[in-house]
């Protein structure tokens, strides 16, 4: 009987130690990586390391855009005790909807969850002073804008891409995003119980990279002249928009580039999408007299016009059943090619436009790069297609050489006229002159020429035609006294449902100065004036307003 | 005196090496014991020097932001504005002098 039951103990032993056993092979085996990871965590700290995106300079390498902190708010439902009142609160504390925060908080399922990005450092602090329970805070950075909203169609903005990542959009940002974006960094440390490193344990870390920066050939002094003049031409002029831009004809560098109406790229979603897209390199219109400069320019480097060379305009010229009028239907008999761009005649430039022929004017709009990109480096660039040369008659010549019938944009005109003010060469625009490594080496992008188009020399008579044009023309009266302006205004209607709206206009005015020797090429824009539809009383005013500033600025004496 | 053979001389170095090694492991040990123990405290003080550096990046983000801040176009034209600066309505120029070449031929 006793043999019995030591037997039967000994079997209940044997059976507990296999069950031991079998225990132990599951955890050690079957659940080794579970169990493994488990201790690694509960030893173990990853922090990430934020690297910084880019800063965007000036030319004189003044911050226009840079960063401050901000902070992921996080939390952790379940540490959360009353997640309907942590909800009112962080809204109450955020300043922002009820709806707008998470409707996890309550989700005892998960261990984190993100409630609020971008939270500045003085709401954070407040977050904070109220000791909530299961909410904690994750370094990250936000784009910070010393200068407003300057030059924001240029810069473009920082938003979120699908899996919550800053990425840049429109402008700028959007363009050179993966130059500016970094590339956050990783810590691994072993921890003891109270969560301080173990200095002699696991070290793993993974250095941030930031993000490259870049230094603009825009000038914070250009760019403050240009907007503030442009804004105050809209409201004398009661335009419902308008651009200016300022560009160096020797190198394509973007010395100012303002458009309204804009938004601010801080507060961006409260603005419609619509304003994002940067007019002066996504919209096209038609550019009107200021075409006729390149159409003059090329019959003469062509030999087809001279400057003297008198041409007829005694009344409304039909072309291909259109009948095609001087724009105040008054017509002086006889004029010069000069004359032509002075008193802006399109009968005139009918004329110029019939000697230069149907193929050199087609080659003259491709090589002047219309038709194609300008290769800006600016995000959402559009290129008007040229009409096809089989399908170019003879009425779309006459009309294109006083510029209608001919789409374009903001930035293919100024490079186009920049180019009459560099001897005849074709710049690429450029905004960003140098990038800067995170290591601090500097890559300079030089001046890049695409090609000659006329010859130094019709550059230099195009361009003393031109500054006639400015000193005879319609709006002499607002010219900067004793400097040589070369300009050409502007009034293109805009084209609707097949015909041009007869009510609306886009009054411009292109030029540069001084001559010569051109500083700056100038873009001044206006779209719909309400006083006046005319350029000649606008936009050129407009322009003569911010050169007479520039002058100053580049402390450029007048010549005569 | 007794001359060792150099067999046992031999003999007598090989003796020496294991006690040689054991007590370099023992002194290695105890400096690492010594290491370990001292490292171990100074996880709070990394996490001390850390939290200042922080600080101190911070307060350093703070002035950069305030000097680009204060140093912006609408800060600086606001502040000009305020101390009575208006825009000047008219530039005059002085004329150039004539180059000396052309004084030469005045005289000559």
């Amino acid at each position: 009987m006793m043999e019995r039951r030591i037997r039967l103990i000994f079997i209940f032993f044997i059976l507990i130690f296999i069950f031991i056993l079998l225990k132990l092979f599951y955890w050690q085996i079957f659940m080794s990586d579970e169990f493994g990871g488990e201790a690694v965590n509960q030893r173990t700290r990853t922090l990430k390391i934020p690297s910084q995106r880019g800063t965007i300079m000036s030319s004189f390498e003044t911050s226009i855009i840079s960063n401050e902190r901000a902070y992921l708010l996080y939390a952790e439902p379940k540490k959360v005790d009353d997640p309907i009142l942590l909800r009112q609160k962080l809204a109450e504390l955020l300043e922002v909807d009820e709806a707008s925060i998470s409707s996890n908080l309550g989700d005892k399922k998960k261990a984190w969850v993100s409630v609020w990005r971008k939270v500045p450092e003085g709401k954070k602090d407040k977050i904070e002073s109220q000791n909530l329970q299961g909410v904690g805070f994750e370094e990250e950075s936000i784009r910070f804008y010393p200068e407003s909203s300057m030059a924001a169609h240029l810069m473009g903005f920082v938003g979120l891409d699908a899996k919550g990542d800053d990425k840049g959009y429109f402008g700028l940002e959007g363009y050179y995003d993966r130059q500016l974006r970094g590339r956050d960094g990783i810590l691994k440390q072993e921890t003891d119980a109270f969560g301080l490193p173990i200095l002699m344990g696991l070290q793993n870390r993974l250095e941030p990279i930031d993000g490259r920066s870049l230094i603009l050939h825009l000038d914070k002094s250009v760019q403050f002249i240009i907007e503030e003049k442009l804004k105050k031409a809209l409201e004398k002029y009661e335009a419902k928009g308008g651009w200016v831009i300022v560009m160096d004809p020797k190198t394509g560098g973007i010395l100012g580039m303002a458009s309204y109406p804009n938004y601010d790229p801080k507060n961006y979603t409260s603005f419609e999408s619509f304003l994002y897209k940067n007019p002066v390199v996504a919209e096209t219109y038609e550019p009107g007299s200021t075409f006729k400069s390149l159409i003059m320019a090329a019959a003469l480097n062509e030999d087809k016009v001279k400057p003297e060379q008198e041409f007829a305009e005694i009344g409304p010229v039909e072309v291909g059943g259109y009948t095609i009028r001087t724009w105040n239907n008054e017509y002086i008999g006889k004029l010069t090619a000069t004359n032509i761009l002075e008193r802006s005649s399109n009968v005139g430039m009918v004329q110029v436009g019939k000697l230069l022929g149907k193929d050199n004017l087609y080659k003259y709009l491709e090589s002047f790069g219309f038709g194609r990109p300008t290769g800006i480096d600016l995000e959402d660039e559009q290129s008007p297609d040229l009409r096809p040369k089989g399908s170019m008659y003879e009425i779309d010549l006459a009309t294109i050489s006083f510029g209608q019938g001919v789409a374009v944009t903001p930035i293919q005109m100024i490079r186009a006229v920049a180019s009459l003010a560099n001897n005849g060469d074709l710049m690429e625009p450029h905004v960003v002159k140098t990038i800067i490594e995170a290591t601090g080496q500097k890559i300079d992008i030089k001046p890049k020429k695409i090609i000659s188009i006329v010859s130094p020399k019709t550059a230099s008579v195009i361009s003393e035609m031109l500054v006639k044009a400015a000193s005879h023309g319609e709006a002499k009266f607002a010219l900067p006294k004793g400097y040589r302006i070369a300009g050409k205004t502007g009034t293109a209607q805009i084209p609707i449902a097949g015909h041009y709206d007869p009510g609306k206009t886009i009054a411009s005015f292109i030029g540069f100065a001084p001559v010569p020797n051109p500083k700056f090429v100038m873009l001044t824009t206006l779209k719909e004036p309400g006083t006046s539809p005319w350029g000649s009383e606008t936009a050129a005013p407009l322009f003569y307003e911010i050169a007479r500033d520039l002058f100053n600025y580049y402390k450029i004496p007048p010549s005569q | 005196m007794r001359k060792y053979s150099d067999k046992e001389k031999e003999i007598k170095r090989r003796s020496l090496l294991p006690i040689v090694l054991i007590i370099m492991v023992v002194v290695l040990a105890v400096v690492q014991m010594f290491i370990l123990n001292s490292l171990a405290t100074k996880g709070a003080k990394l996490t001390k020097t850390e939290k200042e550096v922080e600080k101190i990046a911070k307060e350093n983000e703070l002035f950069q932001a305030k000097v680009a801040s204060s140093s912006s176009m609408t800060t600086i034209f606001a502040r000009a504005k305020l101390l009575g600066l208006v825009n000047s309505p008219e530039t005059r120029s002085l004329t150039s002098p004539l180059p000396v070449a052309q004084i030469d031929k005045v005289f000559n």
